[in-house]
Formats: C-alpha cells, sequence, structure tokens
C-alpha cells in the first residue's frame, strides 16, 4: 500500500480514499483499517476519476485543499471520493435530478465539506454565489453539450486552476463514432482550456474518456 | 472553510424546498399511473393466462367458447364449478345465446370433477384477476381527467391516454414542450429511428402517436403524412399547455381537420 495522492492509497490492484466519516459506507464499499487510518475502496467501475488514475492520469488535480465544484453529482459516489480528498476543502455539488438528490442530501448531512444544489449546469447563474471561491472543476454530466457546459462554468476558475470533464460520447451522439466526437469536444473545449491529458477510461467505462484541462490566460 | 460551513448551511436548507417543488409536480404524478397501467395490463394478462390453464383441468371447453378475458374471469367468479352453469345462471353475465351453449357443453365437458377446495383457489384467482382490471379502469379514467386540468390542449388533440404516454416518454411537459414535432412524431419509435440513422433502413413515419384515431384509422398510405400533421398540432399544444395555459384547442383541431381533409383528397 502507497499513498500517490492526498489520502488517495494504491495497494497495486485496488484504489482508497482515507474515509473522512469512520465506519460509514456510502454504497458499501469495502473499508479497510491502515496505518493511515480508515480507507475505503474506491471502485474503478463506479467512478470515472479512479478509472483514470488506474489507466494513467499522470496529474491528479485535486489535493486536501481543493475547493471543487462538482457538475453532474448524481448519487454522489465520486463526490464522497473527492469530499474524503479535499478534506481540507469543499466539495459543492450541482445536479439536475431531484432523484439522486434523495440520495445526495443525506450523504451531504453527513460530510461536514460537501454541499448539493439542485440546479441546471447549463446556468452557472443560478449557483455561482455559492461558487464564487472553487479552484477546480469536476465535471460528469449526460449532456449533448457537455464542452460547452464546462466553457459556461469557466468564469468560476481562475487561469491556471484544473478542471476535469468527463466525455460520455454516447450521451453526446449515439450513432457516430466515438473517436471523432472526443476530439470535436477537445476542440471546442480548447477556446477557454489548455488540455493536458486524454485518458480512455476502457474497459471500466465504454466509449468514455477523462480530460485534464488547465484554464487559459483569457 | 469558514465560508463554506456558511454555503453548506444555505444549501442545505435551501434544497429540501427546491425537491419538494419538483415532487410537486403535478405531471410526474401521471406519469407514475400510466406506467402502472401497463405494469397492470401485464398483470392481468399473466392472471388471465394462468386462470385459463389451472381452469382447463375443470371444464377444458369453456376455453374456447369464452374468448374475452374478462367475461371467461367473471364466468369462474360467479359460477365456480360447471355443475353450477346452466342456462338460467349464465345468462346474465354473457347473453343468452352464449349461456345455452357452454351450459350444454358443461354437462358432457371431459374435465375432471375437482373438489371444492381445490376450486376455491381457482376463483380466488379470478376475482384477483377482475379486481386488477378494475383498478386498471379506475387509473385510466383518473389519467384522463388529470390530464384534461393539466394539458387540456394536448388532450383535445391526442386524448388524455396517448397525452399521458407522451408525457411519460419524454419524462415531463416542459420537456415534451421543449421538443420538435419531428421528435414527437416517432417517440417511441427509437429503435426504428436510430437503425434508420444508423444503417439507413427506412425512417419509422410514427411512434406512439400511432394510437391516435387520426393515424390509424387512415389508410396505410396516408398514416405517415397524418403522423407528421398531427405532432406538428401536438407541439404547439404541449407548448400552449406549458408556457401559456390558454385553451386553443379548437383554432388547433380547425389547423389540423383543414389538413387532414387535404392529406384525404390528395391521390396517395
Amino acid at each position: 500500500m502507497r499513498r500517490i495522492a492526498d489520502n488517495v492509497f494504491f495497494d497495486g490492484k485496488n484504489l482508497y480514499t482515507k474515509n473522512m466519516v469512520p465506519g460509514n459506507r456510502v454504497h458499501g464499499e469495502k473499508l479497510l483499517l491502515s496505518k493511515w487510518g480508515e480507507l475505503r475502496e474506491w471502485d474503478p467501475h463506479r467512478s470515472k476519476l479512479a478509472a483514470a488514475l488506474i489507466n494513467g492520469l499522470k496529474k491528479f488535480p485535486f489535493d486536501k485543499h481543493s475547493k471543487v465544484l462538482y457538475l453532474g453529482a448524481a448519487q454522489g459516489t465520486t463526490a464522497s471520493h473527492l469530499s474524503d480528498i479535499a478534506e481540507k476543502g469543499f466539495v459543492l455539488c450541482i445536479d439536475i435530478s431531484q432523484k439522486a438528490m434523495e440520495e445526495l442530501v443525506p450523504l451531504c448531512e453527513r460530510r461536514k465539506n460537501m454541499a448539493p444544489i439542485l440546479a441546471n449546469a447549463n446556468r452557472p447563474g443560478e449557483y455561482s454565489r455559492y461558487a464564487y471561491e472553487t479552484n477546480s472543476i469536476y465535471q460528469d454530466v449526460a449532456q449533448p453539450n457537455q464542452s460547452k457546459i464546462l466553457l459556461k462554468n469557466s468564469s468560476l476558475l481562475e487561469p491556471g486552476d484544473y478542471s476535469v470533464l468527463c466525455i460520455k460520447s454516447r450521451s453526446i451522439d449515439s450513432a457516430r463514432n466515438p473517436e471523432t466526437i472526443i476530439t470535436e469536444q477537445l476542440e471546442s473545449v480548447s477556446d477557454g482550456f489548455y488540455v493536458r491529458q486524454v485518458v480512455r477510461l476502457e474497459p471500466y467505462h465504454k466509449d468514455h474518456a477523462l480530460v485534464l484541462c488547465e484554464k487559459k490566460l483569457s | 472553510m469558514n465560508n463554506f460551513k456558511k454555503i453548506r448551511e444555505q444549501a442545505l436548507n435551501k434544497i429540501t424546498g427546491d425537491v419538494k417543488q419538483e415532487k410537486s409536480r403535478e405531471d410526474k404524478l401521471v406519469i407514475e399511473a400510466v406506467q402502472a397501467i401497463s405494469e397492470l395490463d401485464d398483470v392481468f394478462n399473466l392472471i388471465v393466462e394462468r386462470t385459463r390453464n389451472w381452469y382447463a383441468y375443470h371444464y377444458p371447453e369453456l376455453e374456447k367458447l369464452v374468448k374475452e378475458p374478462s367475461a371467461y374471469l367473471i364466468i369462474i367468479k360467479e359460477m365456480k364449478s360447471k355443475e353450477a352453469m346452466i342456462t338460467e345462471n349464465l345468462a346474465p353475465f354473457i347473453g343468452e345465446k352464449q349461456a345455452k351453449k357452454i351450459a350444454l357443453k358443461a354437462t358432457n365437458s371431459m374435465g375432471a370433477d375437482l373438489q371444492d377446495k381445490d376450486l376455491e383457489r381457482i376463483t380466488k384467482m379470478a376475482e384477483l384477476g377482475l379486481h386488477v382490471k378494475q383498478e386498471r379502469d379506475e387509473l385510466t379514467k383518473y389519467v384522463e381527467t388529470r390530464m384534461n386540468e393539466i394539458a387540456p390542449n394536448l388532450c383535445a388533440l391526442a386524448g388524455g391516454m396517448l397525452a399521458a404516454r407522451l408525457i411519460a416518454r419524454t419524462g415531463s411537459l416542459e420537456k415534451l414542450a421543449e421538443k420538435p414535432a419531428g421528435t414527437i412524431q416517432v417517440l417511441g419509435a427509437e429503435k426504428a429511428l436510430f437503425a434508420h440513422l444508423r444503417k439507413g433502413t427506412p425512417p419509422p413515419k410514427h411512434g406512439i402517436i400511432y394510437h391516435s384515431p387520426y393515424v390509424i384509422q387512415s389508410p396505410r398510405k396516408q398514416r405517415g403524412k397524418m403522423a407528421r400533421a398531427l405532432a406538428a398540432k401536438l407541439a404547439i399544444a404541449a407548448r400552449e399547455d406549458f408556457f401559456e395555459g390558454k385553451d386553443i384547442s379548437a383554432l388547433l383541431k380547425q389547423d389540423l381537420n383543414k389538413r387532414i381533409e387535404e392529406i384525404r383528397k390528395s391521390k396517395k
């Protein structure tokens, strides 16, 4: 077991994050005691960020001081691991689905550094007053205009801040070739960001890619 | 961090209200009802099938004599055993002529004489099926009255049930109002649509709006055109219902009827 980033650990096979609420499981994952405290298994099949780490993400953009704006938090699986990582920062979770909130709200009540907001990521104005301190964005939304959504939210970042974009090519166009779609999305994102790395998420998530971007000087 | 504490408190306070507002949207309730109806249909068919198989041990000929599922269940519920099936008893449920036939075949049926406790279980199954059917019919009525309140324009053009199905397909009245007519036309025919986009098979002419009398009662050749005309008006109706709430159904109907006349008169 070795430490690969703040509060992230790897034993050669599985990823773990240090559990912020010891004894508590988010989705029935394995808990493990170690010299760093209680660790929570981070399943690459459920979380695209974990899959990207295993598939060779070179720079991990989150640390314990990260202030993350999480677009498309859903039930909060990945968000909970980000909240483990950013123990001194926070994770602001945006999602459009009231169904997802049924799980996300209790999760946020247990974790002191998470907050839920029911809003459409297409309209950052609706939640920007909560998000003025953020210094990174994690985006995983199932919308056809994914790269546009990231650009719309980029005004909340400073130049040099990182954001992570999960491209779900099947949500953009189910008929066309995923490779072409991903290339198109990268082009569109590069209006506001430098693309630092693209990681394909096979075999954990089919037709998905995770993109690490850094905000340009505008 | 202190700032975030405040933000988190505000967000948690706000979220209860936000979710509550989402949950009090009436179209969501109708969507649940529509889905319940199609599930009850499945359940009803299962029960009928089982009852037919089961009762065939006692009176196999009845299966052929009574095709209509609920009539079959009513006979079993009321008569219980074939010994009770004489013309006078049967007539109130199925009509004189049919009753005579059933009574005649019952006297020399090749079915076994089952014990009362066996028949009791089958009868109970038939009752259950009738309950399901009754609830299904009540739900249909409920959906129609509710839809009339929520989307009067859609209902006037498509009927309550179809309007509700369209909303259920898209997820909400809001989403339906945002859809272009071309999408509404093929809602429910996604498989054929994507086969068309991928492989170039012929495009679908209609999705669930096929069930509208305008489409289904037209000659095969004209159904595509009918579906297109109807979908165009449905799109307008949905927007009116969601954004304005005025009743413009008379106007829409007039336009639609005009277009339909044109289609009927055209040669192909």
